[in-house]
């Protein structure tokens, strides 16, 4: 019995408007029926996209300054300067297959970088490790955490580094 | 903005170039007569669009796989795109594509909301996570290979998943000669301009013209449907997904069935869920379609192969179906809560609207109708079985169940929300035609 009546919240208006449904099939002047039922659904479902077509007009109108902005624009607006930073400046001079460190970046950051950086190929990794990588990608603060590197570029408060192999 | 939309019409352009030459090899693909499964010229352009951008794209990875550069290989269909339009000109100039009437104002509303759709597409680059993640990282390792090596997408998340999306914006890399990421998700709604035109010509071509305006905005309105075209999730397959089973829904619903056929087969090349849907409807039409038999094998092992090839080629599986990972579970209590994840995604007002609502209310009415209609059977198993695998997949993934099905849910519905539109209005329209036929005698 429990069991039966925890069913009943799911017996909601849902399947009673479909039991409604089911009754029809047994009334006469069937197809008027139907047309009805048709036609309310149909009427209803309208009266709920008039709400859909209002927010997309405004979404579009929000969007507007953006029309005439640039691709590289639109780039920056969502993720910074991350595609100056990776794509325009570093992945140049990261050979193919080269494995770039990402020190203390974001999973946003680093899925960003693992993308502008190809081919060469990118992980995300902390200070404590222990291997010393080849390829490094570091904050400004960070580094000197670093020893002996070479400074390939520096752009946007990020260091691509060169260090010696362990 | 421009670049925009030359990319997008670009795309469709050649696209359906392509694909007119392809169905040029089937029989059934335009006559010259006003018969149901005659296509309309804006309908031939669509389908001609869906069969051309899979084609061009699978051919482009089996030639990648030999060592011709992505560039070269559209290079090499050019001249096939350009012939396909020539030779098909003067199916478009016989008589005029829209007529002026009272479905003129169907199409000046669905233009409007292709261009508010266009608009905000367009103003923002791909951001959502499985764009970030896999898509369009896919398109910057194939821009810069301009080939296909199995060891390309172990880099990224879900380097099993096809190559349909990843090649399109490789190719608009490659005729643009920069990434740029705009004009790569632009051209992507050449599949939205289709799939648009084509739901609109088979809606006034199905339903009651009293009931063609509220249903078609309101399906075009609906709030998912809005977000993989417009919004958040443009750049991601899901919704390309959708458009292939639709088509295909509308060239069985008007009894062609080989370019049914021939066009679901690309859907699984955008996603692989969409090999489901292959799998079951070519079953049915075994079963069902004895004329069409010969076809199902020709075309299915024919586009099989590549698929097969990518898989091996590639060298990943699908990470949802991992049996030798299942671990103890309450295994009754999991398919039931996926079961009902789907109830509750059906029922749910803010997503869908009543599109399920109208589905299950024509379906329940017009049952004894459905269970005669032949086409309707194959669509009703093909759509159950989609459904079925991913409550399948909800119970047995490894990934924790509520936040799997909470991320994926609508996505998932979305593939066979489209083609579940058309069934509807073709449900809704046999009545119709029951009453011409009448009337007719």
């Amino acid at each position: 019995v429990n069991k039966l009546e925890a069913l009943l919240p799911l017996l909601g208006w849902f399947y009673l408007s479909l039991s409604g449904i089911f009754l029809f099939l047994f009334v006469r002047k069937r197809q008027a029926l139907e047309s009805f039922v048709i036609s309310m659904i149909l009427f209803a479902w309208m009266l709920l996209s008039i709400a859909g077509l209002k927010q997309e007009i405004l979404l579009a109108e929000q969007g507007k300054p953006r029309w005439t902005d640039s691709w590289q624009s639109k780039i920056h607006q969502e993720i910074g300067s991350m595609y100056q930073t990776y794509f325009e400046v570093f992945h140049p001079l990261v050979p193919r297959g080269a494995l770039v460190h990402l020190f203390e970046t974001s999973t946003l950051e680093f899925h960003v970088a693992r993308m502008y950086l190809y081919p060469a190929s990118v992980i995300q990794a902390g200070f404590e490790r222990e291997y010393t990588p080849v390829y490094a990608v570091v904050g400004e603060a960070d580094a000197n955490k670093l020893q002996n590197g070479e400074v390939l570029a520096r752009v946007n408060g990020k260091i691509l580094m060169k260090l010696g192999e362990k | 903005m421009i670049i925009n939309i030359a990319s997008a019409i670009f795309v469709l352009l050649y696209g359906a170039g392509v694909g007119m030459m392809l169905l040029s090899l089937t029989k059934n693909h335009r006559k010259n007569d006003e018969s149901d499964s005659n296509l309309s010229p804006l309908l031939f352009i669509a389908s001609s669009f869906f069969v051309g951008a899979g084609g061009v794209t699978l051919a482009q990875f089996l030639l990648s796989l030999v060592g011709v550069p992505i560039s070269a290989s559209l290079l090499l269909f050019t001249p096939i795109a350009f012939f396909g339009w020539w030779i098909n000109r003067f199916a478009f100039l016989k008589k005029p594509v829209i007529t002026i009437d009272w479905k003129l104002a169907s199409w000046i509303g669905v233009v409007f909301l292709l261009a508010i759709f266009f608009l905000r597409a367009s103003g923002r680059t791909i951001y959502v996570w499985d764009g970030v993640a896999f898509w369009l990282p896919k398109i910057y390792a194939l821009w810069q290979d301009q080939r296909v090596f199995p060891s390309t997408f172990i880099e990224f998340n879900h380097p099993e998943y096809p190559l349909l999306l990843p090649m399109i914006g490789a190719n608009v890399f490659t005729v643009l000669g920069q990434a740029n990421e705009v004009a790569a998700k632009s051209a992507l709604f050449a599949f939205t301009i289709a799939g648009i035109v084509a739901f609109t010509q088979f809606i006034l071509k199905k339903l009651p013209s009293h009931w063609v305006i509220p249903f078609l905005f309101s399906s075009l309105l609906i709030y998912i449907f809005r977000e993989h075209v417009a919004g958040e999730y443009v750049g991601t397959a899901d919704i390309l997904v959708g458009f292939y089973l639709m088509m295909g829904t509308i060239h069985l619903l008007e009894k062609r069935v080989v370019l049914a056929i021939i066009t679901w087969c690309f859907a699984p090349w955008a996603k692989t869920e969409g090999m489901i849907w292959v799998l079951a409807s070519s079953g049915m039409i075994f079963l069902l379609f004895k004329e069409a038999r010969k076809s199902l094998f020709i075309f299915l092992p024919f586009l099989a192969f590549p698929w097969s090839v990518y898989n091996r080629a590639i060298g990943f599986s699908s990470q949802y179906f991992k049996f030798d990972e299942l671990y103890p579970r309450p295994w009754i209590d999991y398919a039931v809560y996926s079961i009902h994840a789907f109830r509750e995604e059906f029922r749910n007002l803010e997503k869908w609207g009543l599109a399920f609502y109208l589905f299950f209310a024509v379906t329940i009415l017009r049952f004894k109708k459905i269970l005669f209609d032949k086409a309707l059977v194959v669509l009703f198993v093909a759509a159950g079985a989609q459904v079925f695998a991913y409550m399948i997949i909800f119970t047995i993934a490894p990934e924790e169940q509520a936040s799997f099905i909470a991320a994926s849910v609508s996505r998932l519905t979305l593939h066979i929300a489209f083609s579940v539109l058309c069934i509807t209005a073709y449900i809704i329209g046999m009545e119709r035609k029951q009453l011409n036929g009448a009337k007719a005698r």
